[in-house]
């Protein structure tokens, strides 16, 4: 009987402080366990992301791709060897500085953070990942999140020392985007038919809009979230949703979100926060 | 004492399980992608240990490990650790009362499980938010998300049984105390007539 009475505490003890949680975390969007736990959690994500990041994309090859990418690789090694041991690494450091400091000097006005991913859950449907900085950073959510290839996603939630992205392949992603070449503009977002493949949609599109295969997508900046004319991807092909005939174009991203490693968070950019029209 | 101090050691021993299992899961390329999904090594470290310790414990792991689940996750904290605390609780109770432990049992246990956690997720993002085309996501990526968590769970099995082992007094050897030999003229007859019919 008493073992019973026990049980019956902790277990309501139990539901009433999970509720508790549930529900200050779901008013507050934070809580200190998750705060704790990726504070203890991300350097060994890092360690492991890090060890993996060059050799775990083998892991998906073929033997054949394997073994021609091996015989690359050994006359490249041949190539190289009377080179500095380090001169690689060197290399693909200065590589990276290189091309993130390029959209620093292409836009001077944006305040950048270059970070890594250490972290991809495998409970999210579309590829949403962790990164190595958080609000000790600046790191704040909303951040838009790209690459030197173009737009990845933004930031929707911060820890001390990490934060998740959401990329542009979930249905959450609304970004004003407009055609380049045409002027057409549109949301672009993520859909669950399209995602597997790694592809978006522009969405809201005029019926007699010229928008033409090929045609490359920037952001519009309007909503203040993302800067203006950061590329989103080329038009695959333009298509009519089945149910209501409206007419919306599946774009391709010029990065792949499914396994992009490096990314950089925009901090700051003029005109964050600011809702205005359409900016050219 | 003693054993007090034993089995600290072992739940220590779990926590750092969860730990590992939680890095392994999220680190690119380690786990190969199989039909687009990815399994949730933590569900099945739950059940597994569930079959093995205590209602009390298997509660508290089953939550913590939703926990962990829930920061990997990004989602509201709470719901999986209650959803897995009360699986845990309920396989634990009924192992214990009702059914000698063993892989068959957890690979059912764990598949009820991954149904549960995994469905509580699309429930919560397809009829909650709602995203679009739910029946194309449950196909495409939960049950295969589902099937690849239960396909893992005899590794996880194995390692937790390792764990379960460490670190563990069996009390009942303790206390039952080594019976005297009776040398055969010293027994009783009934008891020579037991012996000369077997």
């Amino acid at each position: 009987m008493k073992e019973t009475g026990n049980v019956k505490k902790v277990l309501t003890t139990t539901l009433i402080v999970l509720l508790v949680v549930s529900a200050v975390s779901a008013a507050l969007n934070k809580n200190f366990f998750t705060d704790v736990y990726t504070f203890i959690a991300s350097p060994f994500q890092q360690t492991s992301a890090s060890i993996l990041s060059e050799y775990g994309q083998d892991a998906e090859k073929t033997k054949e791709e394997l073994l021609k990418e091996n015989s690359e690789l050994k006359k490249e090694v041949n190539e190289l060897i009377n080179q500095v041991i380090d001169y690689d690494d060197i290399k693909k450091e200065n590589e990276i500085l290189r091309k993130y400091y390029g959209i620093k000097d292409d836009n001077p006005d944006y305040k950048i953070e270059v970070a890594e991913v250490i972290r991809r859950d495998p409970n999210d449907d579309y590829y949403g990942f962790t990164i190595n900085k958080g609000s000790r950073n600046d790191v704040k959510i909303n951040d838009p999140v790209i690459t030197e290839n173009g737009l990845v996603g933004w930031i929707s939630d911060v820890q001390l020392t990490t934060s998740r992205v959401t990329t542009l392949l979930s249905p959450e992603a609304k970004v004003g985007a407009m055609d380049k070449k045409s002027s057409d503009s549109g949301i672009a977002t993520g859909n669950s038919s399209f995602s597997d493949e790694g592809l978006l949609t522009l969405t809201i599109i005029s019926a007699d809009n010229k928008i033409q295969e090929n045609d490359i997508v920037l952001t519009t900046g309007v909503g203040g979230v993302y800067p203006p004319n950061i590329v989103i991807g080329k038009v695959l092909r333009l298509d009519n949703d089945p149910y209501d005939t409206t007419p919306f174009a599946v774009l391709k991203p010029y990065e792949d979100l499914k396994s992009v490693s490096d990314v950089v968070v925009i901090t700051s950019f003029e005109g964050q926060g600011v809702v205005s029209a359409i900016a050219n | 004492m003693f054993y007090i101090k034993r089995r600290y050691f072992r739940y220590a021993l779990y926590a750092l399980e969860i730990f590992i299992l939680y890095i392994i899961e999220g680190t690119p390329y380690l786990i190969p992608e199989i039909a687009l999904a990815k399994p949730l090594l933590l569900v099945s470290a739950a059940v597994s240990a569930a079959a093995f310790e205590l209602p009390y414990f298997s509660l508290f792991f089953g939550v913590f490990c939703g926990l962990v689940i829930d920061v990997g996750t990004g989602g509201v904290m709470g719901l999986t650790s209650i959803l897995l605390g009360g699986i845990c609780y309920c396989v634990s109770a009924w192992n214990n009362k009702y059914i000698k432990n063993n892989i068959y049992l957890v690979l059912i246990y764990s598949a009820a499980a991954a149904i549960a956690v995994i469905s509580l997720k699309f429930f919560i993002f397809y009829f909650i938010k709602p995203y679009p085309n739910p029946l194309n996501a449950y196909i495409t990526h939960y049950l295969p998300r589902m099937v690849y968590t239960w396909a893992v769970t005899p590794i996880i099995y194995v390692l937790t049984m390792c764990v379960s082992k460490t670190y563990r007094t069996d009390k009942r050897k303790a206390k039952v105390k080594k019976r005297k030999r009776v040398p055969h003229s010293q027994r009783s007859a009934v008891s020579r007539r037991r012996a000369k019919r077997a």
